[in-house]
């Protein structure tokens, strides 16, 4: 079957640009497939944006792009006005402590404390002093208690962060990314191990920190109804493409299903 | 499909029930094969009458030591405190010393190839040579007595903990180090704060071991006069005081089975720590 043509409306106006990504591709190191071909997109500050897709479709390919933990091919990628492709480590790593990740498996050190995670999240800013809780400055052990009261984990601090559920795992990486004090936010399907009621929370919570900070969010989802009510806008991937891109109040549940359904037929 | 006509496939449509070796394999049973035979017959062999004297000799032996002689118990406790110190010593500089080396010697970690070459170069040479050649080796160097003995462990553990610090560094789920990395995290900051604490169950654990073989050659090593208490057991040996070797040898096995239990203790504890929800 034929790929549908790409239905691009313009997205909501813009103030200032948080991400701009320009014809960015990525091929697989191993066969040289191609993973994301020429990706386009423009998120002004404070957007929400929701990158839906098959696996596959090249959703966390895109987000890792964003911050190079997957080096593209070609194409630019900025983040804040500052360019990411081709960037020295060292501002990599400055552009990397203002962009907060969260992922779909967490990425947490399973033996730590809650706390000792936490902490962690300031290592981009105040260096590895901020590997160890024990050596960390007093105001970041004191901000990492603040982040772990955002996220109503305040009372888990000593526990080892593997005897904790799923959706508790989940927030405790957001209250780690709270402590970076992101401008952007890239969350990879962060809620897809999780049950209903702890996406719900999660998706609760990222919202919530957008909305009070203004941060920017872009957030791969599978799960159409939450695309839909969190996100300002959505942005279809197939085959590492840009498939369609429009505002999320001019989309509907029937058309975004249509993206899996297609893939499935 | 009846099991008449299963039974009338022909066996050239099945696969074969033994899969026919390859060149390589057959040269390596041959060699293997070869060895074996020649050591039998020629070389490391055993007969059967020196086996039945030995066990004559072995009663004499017996005869002798029983029951052990305690008189010098004072200077035997010393060098066995001698003893123990070096396997703690050596195992604990050996062991300190394989962490810098395994962050070099592991592929996800090494900050650059040719770091990695030498690093794994150190590993394989302190892995090879046996600890009683190290010992030799530190004798001539720093002469006779346990800082010879500590320097020979300390090599060998780090040859072992470096080789099995940088497996386990390099079998790391590759997701820790990458949610430090997207943090804007430093190089040290990813080693510090995930790669290490990660690794740690595994690091213990190897260090145990290392403990626990450090502790049999810490004896051994007195033989060729790295200091403790294998010099105490060469002397009666030699002198044929077979009471005085049998109390040392029962002083040895005392602190190797201890050092086996307190090992074995701390491996399980931190084994299951995680345990705890």
């Amino acid at each position: 079957m034929a790929a549908p043509a790409p239905h691009l409306t313009a997205p909501p106006a813009a103030t200032a640009t948080a991400i701009d990504v320009s014809n960015l591709s990525v091929r697989y190191r191993r066969n040289g497939a191609v993973s994301l071909s020429r990706v386009g997109l423009t998120i002004p500050d404070g957007q929400i944006v929701a990158l839906i897709g098959t696996n596959g479709a090249g959703k966390s390919t895109l987000l890792r792009c964003l911050v190079r933990l997957i080096e593209p091919a070609e194409g630019a990628v900025t983040i804040g006005g500052t360019e990411v492709t081709g960037a020295s480590r060292r501002t990599l790593r400055q552009v990397r402590q203002d962009v907060g990740f969260v992922f779909q498996r967490f990425h947490l050190i399973p033996r730590l404390t809650v706390f000792h995670n936490v902490v962690h999240g300031a290592m981009g800013r105040h260096g590895s002093r901020c590997a160890w809780p024990l050596i960390a400055p007093r105001h970041v052990r004191a901000q990492a208690m603040e982040a772990l009261g955002r996220v109503d984990l305040a009372s888990y601090a000593g526990r080892r962060v593997e005897t904790l559920s799923g959706g508790q795992q989940q927030r405790v990486a957001i209250a780690r990314m709270l402590m970076q004090q992101p401008r952007v936010i890239l969350a990879d399907e962060p809620v897809a191990s999780l049950d209903p009621a702890s996406a719900n929370s999660v998706m609760d919570l990222m919202s919530g920190i957008a909305a009070e900070r203004g941060v920017t969010v872009v957030v791969a989802l599978h799960q159409i109804d939450l695309a839909l009510r969190y996100a300002d806008r959505v942005v279809a991937l197939r085959n590492g493409a840009v498939q369609f891109d429009r505002a999320a109040r001019d989309c509907d549940a029937a058309q975004l299903s249509s993206i899996y359904a297609e893939e499935s037929s | 499909m009846s099991r008449a006509a299963l039974r009338a496939r022909p066996e050239s449509e099945l696969p074969p029930r033994i899969r026919r070796p390859s060149l390589m394999t057959l040269v390596i049973v041959l060699v293997v094969g070869g060895l074996l035979v020649h050591g039998w017959t020629q070389g490391a062999t055993v007969r059967p009458d020196s086996l039945a004297s030995g066990v004559f000799r072995l009663g004499e032996f017996l005869e002798d030591a029983v029951p052990p002689d305690a008189s010098r118990l004072g200077p035997i406790l010393k060098a066995l405190l001698v003893t123990v110190e070096m396997a703690l010593l050596g195992t604990l500089i050996g062991a300190v010393l394989s962490l810098p080396l395994a962050v070099l010697a592991a592929r996800n970690t090494t900050p650059h190839w040719s770091l990695y070459a030498v690093s794994r170069a150190v590993i394989t040479i302190s892995r090879t040579i046996p600890d009683l050649v190290w010992g030799l080796i530190f004798v001539i160097a720093v002469g006779l007595g346990p800082e010879a003995g500590v320097l020979a462990i300390t090599v060998d553990v780090m040859g072992f903990c470096g080789r099995f610090f940088a497996e386990s560094i390099e079998d790391i789920d590759p997701a820790r180090i990458e949610g430090l990395r997207a943090l804007g995290a430093p190089r040290t900051g990813v080693l510090v704060g995930g790669v290490i604490p990660a690794c740690m169950p595994s690091f213990v654990t190897t260090s145990m071991f290392a403990l626990e073989s450090s502790a049999r050659s810490s004896v051994v090593l007195g033989l060729v006069g790295a200091g403790g208490i294998g010099i105490e057991l060469a002397t009666s040996m030699t002198l044929l005081r077979y009471d005085e070797a049998a109390t040392i040898i029962l002083a040895i096995l005392v602190v190797v089975v201890v050092f086996e239990r307190v090992s074995a203790a701390i491996r399980r504890r931190v084994l299951g720590g995680g345990q705890t929800a």
